[in-house]
């Protein structure tokens, strides 16, 4: 039998959770609850008694799981230390809308902008899509060049 | 991962497999699932069953926002038009509530075990690391 303790972040929520496990069969514990678990092949469990189908994929901290047709995303929280707050979308960041290629930046580093202000043109899907400063200030960094390809949510340049 | 549904009345039209990239050059349109029943709400249900058969992990998809676009009573009845979504903004919804199930094979399938090879992780297992 061994035991492994997880911390989950589903949205805003830290979740914590025990394992007891031995042979693909064991219980789970979390929040008050305990769910006992039998493991039956590659894509199916079963939870107290129930069977259900699942698939699960992890990339870096990231896990899918496609549970009986509905599909979840968690993220894995670093044991025993908080999320540090201040990470995720800064307020200044341009960020990428979709995954495509940054075409044009129409300002530099340095540069005054003003709010809604186009401040570089990208392409995904045959379409071309303006990115707008999010607040008015002072180009402080831009982190792409033209012809660069853009993951969704790349940050293109920082405004201060 | 990609286990699409497939049964009697089901049809996809699709260009991708498991493996496949999804780029940005074309639309990011995966496939068209197609389903036929003697009447629309036979159609509808099955639909629904579809839906819920179908694997698809990697990528975001739609195909929980789709089950409830046709879960809606004016689906049912087809009543549409080019205003259905912004008649139902509640379909944006996704429902924050994770039932403990999921935590759970979160878990199982995620940490190193005696018998990971039976998990379906494909980062982490499968013939290839494991040889």
């Amino acid at each position: 039998m061994s035991t492994r303790e997880l911390h989950w972040l589903a949205g805003e929520e830290d979740v914590s959770c025990r394992i007891d496990e031995s042979q693909g069969a064991g219980s789970f514990h979390m929040s008050g609850t305990t769910l006992p678990f039998r493991i039956l092949d590659s894509s199916h469990i079963e939870i107290s008694g129930k069977r259900h189908r699942f698939y699960v994929v992890h990339k870096h901290d990231l896990s899918t799981v496609w549970l009986d047709g509905r599909t979840y995303f968690l993220k894995r929280a670093k044991r025993a230390i908080d999320p540090p707050a201040s990470e995720g979308v800064r307020g200044g960041d341009v960020r990428a809308l979709m995954p495509g290629k940054l075409l044009r930046l129409a300002v530099n580093v340095g540069d005054q902008v003003t709010e809604k202000q186009t401040v570089a043109t990208m392409e995904s899907m045959k379409m071309e899509s303006s990115l707008v400063a999010p607040r008015t200030g002072r180009v402080s960094e831009i982190r792409f060049k033209p012809g660069d390809v853009l993951e969704m949510g790349a940050v293109v340049m920082v405004v201060e | 991962v990609f286990e699409p549904p497939s049964g009697p009345g089901i049809r996809l039209d699709s260009g991708v497999t498991r493996g496949s990239i999804v780029s940005y050059h074309f639309d990011p349109l995966l496939g068209k699932l197609i389903v036929w029943a003697p009447t629309r709400a036979a159609a509808i249900d099955r639909m629904k069953r579809a839906l819920d058969d179908f694997v698809l992990l990697g990528v975001r998809n739609n195909i929980d926002f789709l089950r409830r676009v046709i879960s809606t009573g004016d689906f049912m009845n087809g009543k549409l038009d080019t205003g259905f979504l912004d008649r139902h903004r509640e379909l944006f919804e996704t429902g924050n509530t994770i039932p403990a199930e999921v935590f759970l094979v979160a878990s199982v399938g995620g940490a190193p075990s005696s018998n990971q090879a039976t998990f379906n992780d494909v980062w982490n297992s499968g013939p290839w690391r494991n040889a």
